[in-house]
């Protein structure tokens, strides 16, 4: 495990958290269907489902 | 992207032709043969004008000669090329159009370019906001790397001076899109923590104070830290900017004064060589007058020569000499007369044999005294000669001397009027100078900015990071900021993780890219050469044989189009490759397939090499599209053949009009 500013980091869901951002980057980038705001905000919904996720 | 068809209407020769491109696997080559002068560039700079808005030519009026000249006053034509296309599994149609209007002064005015480009969504179509045109066209193809595939090989001289240095970043971002790593670089940059719009930037301002309001405190100190750090970033971009400025202009300013040294030594050179143009000068005057002082004074009895010589011939015959009588004047032949007797006591009275006698010798003696004259003419004569023998020798070697010195005249002259022509270009030392101290005090002046900048960078980083670490700790023990702590952690540590495994796959990219490149370069060029690439994409010539010749050299135009050919064939193939692996994380890095289109590419080769590169090319772009002249047709032909989809030929109807058949 490993902690960032004293938050311990479950290093398997934040690498399938990267997984599905490189798709979701890869995906937007082909369709050109969300803005920079647009993706910020699905980013962070990402995590959060993840994170809160068990 | 693949190319579908390309429509021009009105623009330069070409008054209403459509070009459909071969896409298919098997035969994606597209063939546009034609003479000079056709229009084979104008076609390859359609594709740049649609794209771009902008061509290379010189003459920025794009509509058709023909069709200006039959304009009437007031009305209004319009120059359109419309470009359909592929790319990311999209159909875009691009349309560039500009409108020309006929003045009342006869004159065409032309009105802005207009884009709009139309795409099929979902099998409904829908047209890209203005404002993103831009930004779309730059994810199809960025301008920056447009040249390498829609190459140019007319001007392959300054295409591989720009791939070998002076590439912009913009340009290195480029091929690393090109290469699949957009999505690594856009997922980068959503993460960003120093944007307050990115995902770690919006979670800092999303903290609730409430239940402690130095959370806010420190989310404000927090926020000043980053404007000020954005500021000093910004700014610190704006002195390295300046800083290689000012050197390169340092630079260009050094070499020019180290050229006003060498204006100094041509001006020392200019005075050496006046100095010696007037020593000859007056060395010529001094041997003319002397050659004209000794022709002066010889000249006549030269050519008097022969006349003196026929004179002493007759004096020869008149028997002259020894009939005188040495010492006797004609004065005492009249005073014996007078007397009337001789000194022998003979009687002389007139009519007599001794007075007949006496009046005869007085022809002989003085003053007439011809034998006495004829005697001083022939010692004059003999003394004359004498000293006019040499004349017409001395006379030569003068002659030649002042032609030699006219010769040497004549070069002194000549070498002091290139001297001052070059002198002309090594004006303005002092404002050199000056421009020179100015800029050397920018790059003191910014590099001590550059330092003191870094310095409160440093601090205020510091300064941020203390209070992010004291407001962590706040927000941990608040419920709803403590999940905001978290989301956040993991968003740092997604962007921690993404940077280096970014900076990991774009090293190993590079130097799969390096490999690829090489393989292709000594396949098309087989000189005992190889190709480096640095981390900013700039691409070196290295001398494979002398490892200690490790700087890039100066290349030939069939290794400079081997360069260029090598490098673009390279970035299509391992693009093709990761779009064709089976590994998931391969397919990851996958980016689109890119046409090559060239403008006669194969005029710099010979047949060997035009026989490697039609072979390669087909094989390793997907799409390929050659404009070539009638003569390197049949080579095309012969080698590309069977990969040939669609052909064309330009019918060349008149300098203004060509038509596609």
């Amino acid at each position: 495990m490993k902690e960032i500013n004293g938050v311990q980091i479950d290093e398997k869901k934040a690498q399938r958290l990267l997984q599905k951002l490189i798709m979701m980057e890869k995906k937007n980038l082909m369709s050109k269907q969300f803005g920079d705001p647009e993706m910020v905000k699905k980013i962070k919904k990402m995590i959060e489902e993840e994170v809160e996720c068990f | 992207m693949l190319l579908k068809s390309l429509k021009m209407i009105n623009f330069r020769q070409f008054i209403n032709e459509e070009i459909d491109f071969a896409a298919d696997s098997e035969r994606n080559v597209t063939v546009i043969m034609g003479e000079n002068g056709a229009g084979k560039t104008t076609i390859s700079q359609a594709f740049s004008w649609c794209l771009y808005g902008d061509t290379d030519f010189d003459d920025k009026l794009m509509l058709n000669k023909i069709v200006a000249s039959q304009m009437i006053p007031n009305e209004e034509k319009t120059v359109k090329v419309q470009l359909d296309l592929i790319h990311s599994g999209i159909e875009y149609t691009i349309i560039t159009e500009q409108n020309y209007k006929k003045e009342f002064s006869n004159k065409l005015k032309p009105n802005n370019v207009i884009r709009n480009i139309a795409y099929k969504n979902n099998g409904q179509q829908d047209y890209i906001k203005p404002l993103e045109i831009d930004l779309t066209i730059k994810q199809i193809l960025p301008k920056e790397l447009s040249r390498y595939f829609f190459f140019d090989g007319e001007r392959i001289g300054n295409m591989s001076k720009e791939i070998k240095k002076g590439k912009s970043q913009t340009f290195a971002l480029a091929v690393r899109g090109l290469l699949g790593l957009s999505a690594f670089i856009s997922a980068l940059e959503h993460l960003k923590p120093t944007s307050k719009y990115g995902v770690i930037g919006s979670y800092n301002e999303s903290y609730d104070s409430r239940s402690n309001s130095t959370i806010a405190t420190y989310t404000k100190t927090i926020d000043e830290c980053q404007d000020e750090l954005d500021r000093i970033e910004v700014r610190l971009s704006e002195i390295d900017n300046e800083i290689v400025l000012a050197t390169d202009r340092c630079e260009e300013l050094t070499e020019k004064i180290k050229e006003l040294a060498d204006g100094e030594r041509l001006q020392k050179e200019k005075e050496a060589l006046q100095k010696k143009l007037l020593a000859t000068k007056a060395s010529k005057k001094n041997a003319l007058e002397s050659m004209l002082k000794q022709f002066s004074s010889h000249a006549p009895s030269y050519f008097s020569k022969s006349l003196v010589k026929k004179s002493l011939e007759i004096l020869s015959e008149a028997d002259l000499i020894g009939k005188d009588i040495p010492e006797m004047h004609a004065k005492t032949i009249d005073f014996l007369i007078k007397k009337g007797e001789c000194i022998c006591g003979n009687k002389i009275e007139a009519g007599n044999e001794a007075y007949q006698k006496l009046v005869d010798l007085i022809k002989y003696l003085p003053p007439q005294s011809i034998g006495v004259i004829a005697g001083g003419f022939v010692k004059e004569a003999e003394i004359r000669t004498k000293a006019s023998s040499d004349l017409f020798e001395a006379t030569s070697k003068s002659f030649a001397l002042l032609q030699e010195q006219d010769d040497t005249i004549l070069e002194f002259t000549k070498d002091i009027k290139l001297i001052e022509e070059k002198l002309l270009t090594f004006t303005g030392a002092g404002r050199y100078q000056q421009e020179l101290q100015l800029c050397e005090k920018t790059i003191r002046d910014r590099t001590s900015e550059n330092n003191t900048l870094r310095q409160k960078k440093g601090a205020i980083e510091f300064k941020k990071g203390q209070a992010e670490a004291e407001r962590g700790k706040l927000t941990l023990l608040d419920q709803t900021n403590r999940k905001i702590e978290v989301y956040k952690a993991y968003a740092q540590y997604m962007y921690d993780e993404l940077q280096s495994v970014y900076s990991e796959n774009e090293t190993k990219i590079r130097e799969k890219l390096e490999k690829t490149i090489n393989d292709i370069f000594k396949d098309i060029y087989n000189g005992g050469m190889s190709l480096s690439i640095d981390d900013k994409y700039n691409i070196q010539v290295i001398v494979d044989d002398f490892e200690d010749f490790n700087t890039d050299v100066e290349t030939s135009t069939a290794q400079s189009i081997s360069v260029i050919f090598a490098f673009i064939s390279g970035i299509i193939k391992l693009a093709r490759e990761s779009r064709e692996a089976d590994d998931a994380d391969a397919k990851l890095l996958a980016s689109e397939p890119y046409p090559l289109v060239m403008d006669a590419p194969l005029s710099a080769f010979d047949k060997r090499r035009i026989k490697t590169v039609c072979d390669a090319l087909p094989k390793v772009a997907e799409q390929v599209i050659i404009f070539i002249k009638d003569t390197d047709g049949e080579i095309a032909e012969e080698h590309m053949g069977a990969k040939v989809g669609k052909r064309y030929v330009f019918d060349k109807k008149n300098e203004f009009e060509t038509k596609l058949v």
